[in-house]
């Protein structure tokens, strides 16, 4: 059953406890896509305390957000030269699992987590108990060192425990932890700075876009804009009512006005697009038409609203001595992140009814380019062959049996494979996902449980 | 046990749920009833077209209050009933029982959603299992979707089907001949019809991005409608942000009747109406009040003293007035009024309804011999009416109804504050479901 009702954790909080909060519906919303087989995350059932199955929107969405950051990452990553380690600043990384994905690549990297004490200690609670966790941070459990506070320190994964807003502070953490000026940099927001008073997060973006000086560094982001439409209007009263207001969102809230806040306070440019543009034009194709196949999806007019409401921006700058030079070193590559779609072998483009402005005309379809596999209806058994050319309505004259006589009602156009008109569609093509039932609810605070079928 | 159409549409009106048994003696009445029906059934003016209601209960209540109540107002409704909103049961047995109860005065379509597969995705199934514990009455309603038909045709001049055309169909003949009592498949006809999209953009026949269906253009819609003789083809399917949208040069209408969607959108929502002179009305309107859904809003804290205070002392009152007549009439009758949930928080219905010509004139759009509908014309209702919804959770029917949450808005979740609308997120302090990435 599909479980969008149960947002985890307790909703009587506020403030900074409902902030931290996010990180949990966020975690296991993520989960849930990985269970349908939209992306891959071997890490993040450990950090999972309820398993759930959400909505094919939200599981498509947090697809397309995790996609879309793993482009930034992997491209940021292959921009650095060979020998140069990077590092990975998560700000406000929760239970992200961002460190076990790049500590898998082959590049060398340091990554740094950030959160409030709280957050820190629960994910290091959980990353000392499980071995494929802490495996991947040093080989030897005894080369793990937890700081007072909590917080875990390898060489690969530097834990910060620390307010964010204290600036100062969270720097000095940061170089304790062994942050370096010299080494190429990603910072990484994921659904963070927006929930700050625009003071502080301003303050953070500011002292990172300083914070390298001898290398290049890149700040990804990806949140919340356009609050004031009507869905905008209706988000922010929702999340407010749920204790994690959008604080920052009316001081940004466009896709340029936020172009235009990086390079202000610090760096040299930012490319930024909102989640249907990098949906439709910058994630792989072959990738779309795959998972689109995964799940029915009966949600377009929210689909395009809700990603209406969401970017991921890209923001680069080059060494304090290419600064002046206006030159982003090894990083140029990053800079059309967002300026080079993918060819429009995929017509995936849908009109939508409603309040969003125009979307500029999709290049004409080209009848029977289908893509791999096939656009198809959805189809829990396994693909099936659809079409090459969709039909074609013939004008009259031509379709209408001459002799009078009708065409036979569930004549399928003859291109059609894989059966016709009336092929059942009952439970034993569902997919083989465990379901959530209630009785799991019961089962509070237990970490990892198994899923019941 | 009688079976008593008249007492569960009482009970339906007032959202309060109906036992297993009588649900399955409703779909089995209905089905009976549907078996009858043509897969295009055949609908006279004057008629009202009502779009995708998605389980807003309270904003097909609404919709009556607007359009007129059965059977002073004839209804076509042109699917999707289910999914999405918080109270789908209630909301698809009310239209059955309103169809059992004046099967001539109710059309009711087939849509995509009135399926097996989408309502163990969208929301449904969880309802019916949430409501009555297991997953028998969620079967008798999916039994019974089976029977609705596929499209109705108005007056020989209208066509009224949920989603659009089919690369299949060309004449309405081959509607007629399809065996619609089957699970909507893959692909085919049957599939094509309920969730097929017009687009203005395009021409011909081209894949359709929600993975069934088609989308078909101008030419096409141009096409069918000439070959059958008919005006103009009226749909649903598709959201629409004033309610209704006229497309493919006017040959396509989407008539659309979730208002404020899921809670999110902000939309307005319509119903058409079709007079015996073929005029045609959209009648636009917006949410029912919040006071108007089953729990009232969550009051602060300040207010709710008071109206804590105001009841202590209306009991005070009571008591004191009983007392009075105790000893007046010298029985003692040991009543117990409770005393009113005034809530005090009436929101005022900010909607922008269209410009609508003034039809508070005396065009009803019942049928013959009958009254004037009500508040139809003008759009939507400006006044919030007196608060007090009673929760429904006041009288519970035995055998088998298994209510969470104490008003049959939704399961309470273990620390999840109670919420007006269980589903889907809400307006003004209630809690939200997952419905945005966090």
């Amino acid at each position: 059953m599909i479980d969008d009702e149960a947002p985890v954790g307790n909703f009587s909080m506020s403030g900074d406890a409902a902030v931290q909060n996010t990180t949990e519906d966020a975690a296991s919303s993520k989960l849930s896509a990985v269970r349908m087989g939209y992306f891959r995350d071997d890490y993040l059932e450990h950090f999972v305390r309820r398993v759930t199955r959400r909505s094919p929107l939200i599981n498509r969405g947090y697809y397309a957000r995790v996609a879309g950051i793993r482009k930034a990452i992997d491209g940021f990553l292959s921009c650095i030269p060979q020998g140069t380690t990077a590092q990975i600043v998560n700000l406000g990384s929760g239970m992200d699992t961002t460190f076990f994905y790049v500590n898998d690549k082959p590049q060398s990297v340091v990554c740094f987590e950030c959160d409030f004490p709280e957050v820190i200690q629960r994910k290091a609670h959980t990353i000392l108990r499980k071995e494929p966790c802490w495996k991947a941070m040093a080989r030897n459990r005894e080369d793990i060192v937890q700081v007072p506070g909590g917080a875990l320190r390898s060489e690969p994964l530097r834990m910060v425990a620390a307010d964010m807003r204290q600036v100062d502070e969270f720097e000095r953490q940061l170089v304790q932890a062994g942050f370096q000026d010299d080494l190429p940099t990603l910072w990484l927001a994921e659904c963070v700075l927006v929930y700050m008073q625009p003071l502080h997060s301003d303050a953070i973006i500011r002292w990172a876009a300083n914070a390298v000086s001898k290398a290049p560094s890149a700040f990804v982001v990806y949140e919340q804009i356009l609050p004031h439409d009507a869905f905008g209007r209706t988000m922010v009263r929702n999340l407010q009512a749920r204790g994690c207001p959008l604080l920052g969102i009316h001081e940004y809230p466009t896709l340029d006005s936020q172009r235009q806040r990086y390079v202000s306070l610090g760096f040299t440019r930012c490319e930024a697009a909102d989640m249907n543009d990098v949906y439709d034009l910058h994630l792989d194709g072959a990738e779309i038409a795959r998972i689109q196949r995964l799940e029915i999806f009966d949600e377009l007019e929210e689909w395009r609203l809700i990603q209406g409401h969401y970017f991921i921006g890209v923001a680069l700058k080059g060494s304090h001595d290419e600064q002046h030079r206006g030159s982003l070193s090894y990083l140029e590559p990053l800079t059309q992140i967002w300026s080079t779609p993918r060819p429009s072998d995929t017509e995936m483009r849908f009109r939508s009814f409603g309040s969003l402005p125009p979307r500029p005309a999709p290049p004409p379809s080209i009848n029977g380019i289908v893509p791999p596999g096939g656009f198809l209806p959805p189809s829990f058994g396994g693909p099936v062959p659809i079409p090459a050319d969709p039909p074609r309505f013939v004008p009259s004259g031509g379709m209408v049996n001459g002799g009078g006589g009708h065409v036979m009602a569930n004549h399928v156009p003859p291109a059609s494979g894989g059966g016709g008109g009336g092929r059942m569609m009952g439970m034993a093509h569902l997919p083989e996902v465990p379901v959530f039932r209630e009785e799991d609810e019961a089962e509070e605070g237990s970490e990892g449980q198994g899923m019941r079928d | 046990m009688p079976f008593d159409v008249d007492k569960l549409l009482e009970k339906a009106m007032a959202c309060q749920p109906l036992d297993e048994m009588a649900i399955r003696l409703l779909c089995e009445r209905v089905k009976r009833i549907l078996a009858d029906e043509s897969n295009v059934k055949t609908v006279p003016t004057p008629v009202t077209l009502v779009g995708d209601v998605h389980g807003q209960y309270f904003d097909v209540l609404e919709l009556l209050k607007i359009g007129g109540q059965v059977p002073f107002t004839n209804y076509l409704f042109l699917g999707d009933y289910v999914d999405r909103g918080s109270h789908s049961v209630e909301t698809i047995t009310l239209l059955l029982c309103l169809k059992l109860r004046h099967p001539h005065r109710i059309t009711l379509l087939r849509g995509n959603h009135e399926s097996r597969q989408i309502t163990q995705v969208y929301g449904f199934y969880n309802e019916c299992h949430r409501k009555y514990g297991n997953g028998v009455v969620w079967q008798c309603f999916t039994d019974l979707f089976d029977y609705l038909p596929i499209a109705a045709l108005i007056d020989n001049t209208y066509l009224a089907v949920h989603g659009g055309l089919s690369p299949s169909i060309h004449t309405l003949d081959q509607i007629r001949i399809l065996d619609r009592f089957t699970e909507i498949p893959h692909e085919g006809p049957l599939a094509d019809l309920m969730w097929s999209d017009p687009d203005d953009d395009k021409e011909g026949f081209s894949v359709s991005p929600r993975g069934a269906g088609y989308v078909f253009g101008k030419d096409i819609a141009a096409t069918f409608l000439e070959i059958n003789g008919i005006e103009q083809l009226i749909r649903a399917h598709q959201l629409c942000q004033e309610g209704y949208l006229v497309s493919l040069g006017g040959r396509v209408v989407t008539v659309w009747s979730a208002p404020n969607y899921c809670y999110r959108f902000n939309n307005a929502a319509s119903c058409l109406e079709i007079y015996e002179d073929r005029t045609k009305f959209f009648n636009v309107y917006g949410p029912a009040p919040e006071s108007e859904r089953a729990a009232p809003p969550p009051v602060a804290p300040q207010q709710q003293q008071q109206q804590q205070q105001q009841q202590q002392q209306q009991q005070q009152q009571q008591q004191s007035q009983q007392q009075q007549q105790q000893q007046a009439s010298g029985s003692n009758p040991s009543q117990q009024s409770s005393s009113p949930q005034g809530s005090s928080q009436t929101s005022q219905s900010s909607w922008q309804t269209s410009a609508s010509p003034s039809s508070s004139s005396s065009s009803s759009s019942g049928g013959s011999g009958s009254g004037p509908s009500q508040g139809g014309g003008g759009g939507g209702r400006q006044m919030p009416s007196p608060p007090v919804c009673q929760p429904p959770s006041a009288s519970r029917e035995g055998g088998g109804v298994r209510r969470k949450g104490g008003n049959g808005v939704g399961a309470m979740r273990r620390g999840q504050v109670q919420v007006a609308d269980g589903g889907g997120g809400g307006m003004g302090g209630t809690a939200v479901g997952v419905r945005y990435f966090t």
